[in-house]
């Protein structure tokens, strides 16, 4: 059942999450040359991470599917985190080996700011496919998210150390790196919830 | 004993103006309740509403004394809306989709799914991008004859099914009114309406007395469509709408034969060779249905001849369209 769910729900193919992993290796591994690979990494997962969901979401309500959840009687709450939930696998499979290049280079634990800023990326994706109506407004709304968080993690401002990808770059394993870190995908899957929950 | 459905002074309107205004009706276990109307008559709003996919502006509605505005998620639990989408993961197979719309209401193990799947003649097993129109139609049917629910609300049920799978629907319908469930059918087909216990005439956003069969085909159109291996009857409510009909048509086979029924007009009509000769230069596929558009015609405008330039003229119409 969930590897189904996983099919309808991320709607992603074997031969697309091969291709995805070749064209994110190459690309990462580009960018290692020049010891880019965090950035290049970050910027990959606020794309795939952002667009996917919410292009997915809009895909589904032009079908006609979404309205077909949004009546049915199941917890709409538990719905969309368990979409966004297999939307943080889906953004993690291609990028297997990218992501095994930057551990190598950066250490392991950047895994957890790898996760933390997937669970972001796709938890804001997520919110802008169910507040847009249409696909132009999911490519803005999803263009504008991702568009804010790069420049948000690369340039060194109070906030970045908020953002989840600025330690995917320049990892800090201090704790209360960790802990700040982990706020605002905490506050991004919170305001998901509870806006799908009056839907 | 209260009804199992309560709809009290219902509004609901469009940005654009359009929408329902003071809907009123009740329905309870076991009947069959169909809401006619043309295009644009609000079915679909309120059948929007009906299904909670949108919240009424004005008014009450309640499913088994659960209103709506109240406590949305319990009527939720007792109603399976049926919309005119055919909403399916294209990438997964039949069963696939079943499983998982089903599931969104607690079905995890739908015991009589191959059975019902098996009465409207379609493979679960088969991809759904692979369907036809009809068959996406007959997976969203079987889907919501699969779960036991107070109230089965349908939007176009028949679009897309052929004459024998549209009997198979009618008796599953009847089946699982007898098993107690409410029924509720959105429709602008005669024939879908005659299988109803009730008829709600909506018109214009709002709800005429109720009508019967009779009352409704009185004053319209008959159309016999003969396609390859089967005929179809359609009531339309002016000849204006013929060609929209003839396109939807087009879409399961080239009509050989359309007949327009009488209007007891009471005109003869008489053809000319040399209209007949005009009417031979038109494809093959547009000369039966030209040919009654223009004894349609003929009869409307008092023709007792049918020259070329009536051909003609009917052929621009046809083209036009």
């Amino acid at each position: 059942m969930m590897i189904m769910n996983f099919r309808a729900l991320a709607g992603q193919t074997l031969l697309r999450i091969i291709a995805k992993a070749a064209v994110s290796l190459l690309f990462v591994g580009l960018a290692a040359v020049v010891s880019r690979e965090g950035i290049a990494l970050a910027i990959m997962i606020i794309f795939t991470g952002v667009t996917g969901p919410t292009i997915r979401l809009d895909t589904m309500k032009m079908d006609g599917i979404y309205d077909r959840i949004i009546v049915s009687p199941t917890s709409k709450s538990r719905f969309f985190l368990g979409f966004a939930g297999h939307w943080v696998i889906a953004v993690h499979l291609p990028l297997i080996p990218a992501i095994a290049v930057v551990l190598i280079l950066k250490g392991p634990v950047t895994i957890i700011f790898i996760i933390l800023g997937t669970v972001l990326a796709v938890a804001l994706g997520t919110l802008a496919g169910v507040v847009s109506r249409g696909l132009s407004e999911a490519h803005l709304a999803a263009l504008l998210t991702s568009g804010l968080l790069i420049p948000l993690s690369l340039i060194r401002t109070p906030v970045a150390g908020f953002i989840p990808y600025t330690n995917i770059s320049a990892p800090s394993f201090e704790p209360a790196a960790l802990i700040a870190a982990a706020i605002l995908p905490a506050i991004a899957i919170v305001v998901l919830a509870l806006a799908v929950s009056r839907s | 004993m209260s009804a199992t459905v309560e709809v009290h002074g219902l509004c609901y309107r469009h940005p654009g103006g359009r929408g329902i205004a003071h809907i009123s009706f009740e329905a309870g276990a076991g009947e069959v309740v169909c809401i006619f109307g043309w295009n644009g008559a609000g079915k679909t709003t309120l059948l929007k509403v009906l299904s909670t996919l949108v919240s009424p502006q004005a008014g009450s509605y309640c499913v088994d004394g659960c209103d709506v505005t109240q406590n949305r998620e319990s009527v939720r639990r007792k109603i399976f809306p049926v919309f005119d989408t055919n909403a399916h993961f294209g990438h997964l197979t039949g069963r696939e989709n079943a499983r998982f719309f089903l599931s969104l209401y607690g079905v995890s193990q739908p015991d009589p799914l191959d059975q019902i799947a098996a009465s409207f003649e379609l493979d679960l097993d088969q991809q759904v991008d692979e369907y036809s129109l009809g068959m996406k139609r007959k997976l969203l049917l079987t889907e919501s004859f699969a779960v036991n629910r107070k109230v089965l609300i349908f939007d176009e049920p028949t679009l897309g099914l052929d004459t024998g799978m549209r009997s198979v629907f009618f008796e599953r319908i009847l089946e699982a009114a007898k098993a107690g469930s409410c029924v509720i059918i959105g429709t602008n087909r005669i024939e879908d309406a005659t299988s109803a216990d009730r008829i709600l005439l909506l018109n214009k956003g709002t709800l005429c007395p109720a009508a019967s069969i009779e009352a409704l085909v009185a004053g319209m159109i008959k159309i016999s469509i003969t396609l390859e291996d089967r005929e179809l009857v359609e009531y339309i409510p002016s000849i204006d709408e013929l060609p929209q009909l003839i396109k939807k048509i087009l879409n399961f086979g080239i009509p050989r034969r359309i007949e327009i029924g009488e209007n007891g007009a009471g005109e003869s009509v008489h053809w000319t060779e040399e209209a007949e000769d005009k009417l031979r230069c038109a494809p093959q596929f547009l000369q039966g249905m030209i040919r009654s558009l223009v004894e349609r015609y003929a009869l409307d405008h008092g023709y007792c001849r049918i020259t070329p330039d009536v051909v003609d003229e009917v052929k621009g119409r046809f083209e036009k369209r």
